[in-house]
């Protein structure tokens, strides 16, 4: 099985996720789209690393992964000051500023 | 979060791009080399977890309970960890079953189940005119970068190089780690460490 | 490996990590009953360790060489860049500490991270490895995301961190997927190894390059990708929109200019002079129509971004000098006018009443009851507007200057004509200092001298390079 078969799966997950993201109105929901998106891009370095033979894509997956987590602490946390503010994570009712 | 400016074009120019999608179908059945249907045990194999990953992804974006879109994520990451496992890359497999289904999918859910979210109106009762164009708009997205690839490497890598199964492994990866990228290494620490103060910052409830 | 070398030169960084991380140590030490003291020493400390950082960057103005296994470059660029990105931090330190004290929110957490991200923003401008852009990037805004929402009570606080959380999360995966994508061609990160590629016309590559483009036009706030900046900008305490819209895009132009150098992109310039045409239009034509000045200053970084996009066109030494000097003069101009906003608000007393001395109807009159607050104020829109005795018209003139001697007249003739534009809303918001009747009774005088001290510091940087350019064009020009 070629690269090509791994790096198309990778694009369709990458774009279900831009889909996602566009689509739904749950901050939570939209967040885990974007983890989609980055788990996608993984999968891109994990397919090149493994058919060029060449390390550096996996340890750029390592700083992906801890960036993501890092990401999803933050991200969390930001809903949650939200949450204890205006009871809602709905994007289109969070308009005090025009978006 | 699409302007409306760009809705509008969008949904009017990009209409082509089932067209373009329907094309690069065709063009991924009539590969010359029919690589594609050799059924090995791993070419089922794989096969069987990007459907499933796939799959998971789809319901994922279109559930309307947080929780469900959270358990299809999972499985999601779940299948990408044996894709890669097929790729021969081991650590980096395990790291995904620890680090995102592990610890960032169950963050995801102690937050959902603290904030006791109801449940999204569901998604297909109202496909406006906005959902529509974003559809489009990651359908156009998705046919360009994926003719561009498939096109770019139709002819290029056909097998996973032999190497792969070395450099997959935790002994590679760490002695990589620790010197050549032990710069960028000491510097994840730091979005760490912005994290973890970040986080207390905004979720502590008090603060004095 | 990583050897003595590295570390001897590449003090300021260190000072800056270090920082950092004292900092939090400091905030834990000093208990309950002795936080006074404690953030004095932070707020001292900061001060002493950007000074000492800034020292220590003047030396390396003439090293130009790759350090720790070549992930960083110093050359003359980043480091006259990370200067610049210093001495913004530096004044946005000075500024902060009354603004945070009145909205009862000054942590060691704030410096902390404020040093966080300085450290990345410095990564950004040496980097001279895609994972060291992406992890830079990342320190970043991760520090940027926490800061925006850092007024935990205030709900505008939270939506603009969520908002520019949810954007910024989602243009990363663009960046990495281009990266992905050049990765996979190249089979390299390093940037010593794209000048071999220079000129490629793989479309994998052209593919990867356009989406990292994609990601940092959202950065800098550029047109198609500029909606999040009005709303975080107001949103966000005003010293962190300050140090944002200042220090943030320079620390992405100068990335960005990295990143075009390093690639050669040449075929883009007519889309680049295209965006940038937008750019000012956009953001020149909006301000017109805003009644809140954060909002209305949040557009006019949109077109500032625009003028500064035009030095890309066709990086040529000259045109990187005009940048550079933008970025300068920017810095200091934004950033003090968002400081004289800070101290207007912090004068209010309420949370209302906070909220509502952001709009333009509440600067009526300020120069009869603040003069001092109203003229620092003036010069800064001046020097926004691009009037003569000020920095401000240096950098928009050597911008345009690089952007005729390349060969690209009509985008400096519609230049000038949007930033004639431009110059209706500034001289809209001095009209309504100086020539109207204050609308509420009188302000108190000001109470915040540090941040009174931070404008002066950055009014007397505008006068300094507005009259005598050569002062700054000296270490300029030894970029290239």
């Amino acid at each position: 099985m070629g690269i090509n078969y791994f790096l198309i799966l990778a694009l369709l997950l990458f774009s279900i996720g831009v889909a996602g993201v566009l689509l739904r109105r749950n901050a939570i929901i939209v967040f885990m789209c974007i983890e989609l998106m980055l788990n996608s891009v993984n999968l891109v370095f994990v397919s090149f690393s493994s058919y060029l033979g060449n390390s550096i894509g996996q340890i750029f997956v390592f700083f992906i992964m801890t960036v993501a987590a890092a990401e999803a602490a933050v991200g969390l946390a930001i809903i949650i000051a939200l949450f204890r503010n205006k009871e809602t994570i709905n994007i289109d009712e969070i308009n005090i500023l025009k978006w | 979060m699409l302007p409306n400016w760009l809705a509008r074009p969008a949904l009017a120019g990009l209409g082509l791009s089932p067209g373009y999608s329907f094309i690069l179908y065709l063009a991924l059945i009539f590969n010359h080399n029919l690589n594609f249907l050799q059924f090995t045990f791993e070419n089922i194999l794989i096969l069987f977890f990007s459907l499933l990953a796939v799959f998971g992804a789809l319901m994922m974006v279109t559930r309307k309970n947080p929780i469900t879109s959270a358990l299809y994520l999972i499985l999601n990451f779940f299948c990408v960890s044996a894709i890669y496992l097929l790729l021969r890359a081991q650590f980096i497999a395990i790291i995904q079953v620890l680090v995102y289904a592990g610890a960032i999918m169950v963050l995801f859910l102690f937050v959902i189940m603290l904030l006791n979210l109801h449940d999204e109106s569901k998604l297909s009762e109202k496909i406006t005119y906005k959902k529509l164009s974003a559809i489009l708009i990651s359908l156009l997205l998705f046919s360009v970068l994926a003719i561009t690839v498939y096109f770019s490497y139709m002819n290029k890598y056909r097998e996973i190089h032999s190497s792969a199964e070395t450099i997959g492994t935790i002994e590679v990866i760490g002695n990589e780690l620790y010197t050549t990228f032990s710069f960028p290494f000491e510097l994840v620490s730091f979005v760490l460490l912005a994290a973890i103060v970040g986080a207390i910052v905004l979720a502590k409830k008090k603060f004095d | 490996m990583i050897n003595k070398a590295d570390f001897i030169n590449n003090i300021p960084l260190l000072i800056i990590a270090a920082t950092s991380l004292l900092i939090l140590i400091i905030e834990a030490i000093f208990p309950h009953g002795k936080k006074k003291i404690g953030e004095k020493i932070i707020f001292y400390l900061s001060i002493v360790s950007l000074i000492v950082a800034i020292n220590y960057s003047f030396p390396q103005l003439t090293v130009n060489s790759l350090f720790f296994s070549s992930f960083l470059r110093l050359s003359t660029f980043s480091v006259v860049v990370n200067i610049t990105m210093l001495l913004g931090i530096l004044i946005t330190v000075l500024s902060s500490k009354e603004y945070l004290e009145k909205e009862g929110i000054n942590y060691g957490e704030y410096y902390s991270l404020l040093f966080i991200a300085t450290l990345g923003m410095m990564l950004m401008v040496m980097a001279y490895d895609l994972i060291i852009v992406f992890v830079g990037l990342e320190i970043m805004s991760i520090s940027f995301y926490v800061l925006a929402g850092f007024m935990r009570k205030r709900l505008e606080s939270n939506e603009s961190a969520l908002k520019y959380f949810l954007l910024g999360a989602f243009f990363t995966g663009f960046l990495l997927m281009g990266i992905a994508l050049i990765y996979g061609y190249t089979g390299s990160t390093s940037y010593s190894f794209f000048t071999n590629f220079k000129n490629q016309t793989e479309p994998t590559y052209f593919l990867g390059i356009v989406l990292i483009l994609i990601a940092f036009i959202f950065k800098t706030g550029s047109f198609p990708l500029q909606m999040w900046i009005p709303d975080v900008y107001q949103g966000a305490p005003t010293v962190v929109t300050g140090m944002m819209s200042s220090v943030g895009k320079t620390a992405a132009f100068g990335a960005l200019l990295v990143f075009f150098t390093t690639f050669g992109l040449e075929k883009f310039s007519m889309l680049i002079a295209i965006l940038a045409i937008l750019t000012m239009l956009y953001g020149n034509v909006v301000a017109l129509l805003q009644t809140n000045i954060k909002r209305l200053l949040a557009y006019s970084s949109i077109a500032h971004a625009g003028y500064i996009l035009i030095g890309f066109i066709l990086v040529t030494p000259s045109s990187t000098h005009a940048v550079v000097f933008y970025l300068v003069s920017y810095v200091l101009m934004q950033l003090g006018a968002f400081i004289v906003i800070g101290i207007v608000e912090a004068q209010a007393d309420t949370m209302e009443d906070r909220s509502l001395s952001n709009t333009l109807e509440s600067y009526k009159g300020l120069g009869k009851t603040n003069p001092g607050l109203a003229s620092i104020l003036s010069i800064f829109l001046f020097s926004l507007a691009g009037i003569p005795p000020f920095a401000g018209f240096w950098g928009k003139y050597y911008i345009f200057l690089s952007v005729i001697q390349n060969n690209f007249i009509w985008v400096a003739i519609v230049g000038i004509l949007l930033s004639l534009i431009g110059v209706y809303y500034y001289i809209k918001v001095i009209l309504f200092m100086w020539f109207y009747e204050p609308v509420t009774g009188t302000i108190q005088k000001s109470k915040s001298e540090f941040a009174f001290t931070a404008a002066v510091i950055s009014t007397i940087g505008l006068f300094l390079f507005g009259i005598y350019p050569d002062l700054l064009l000296r270490y300029i020009r030894a970029i290239f």
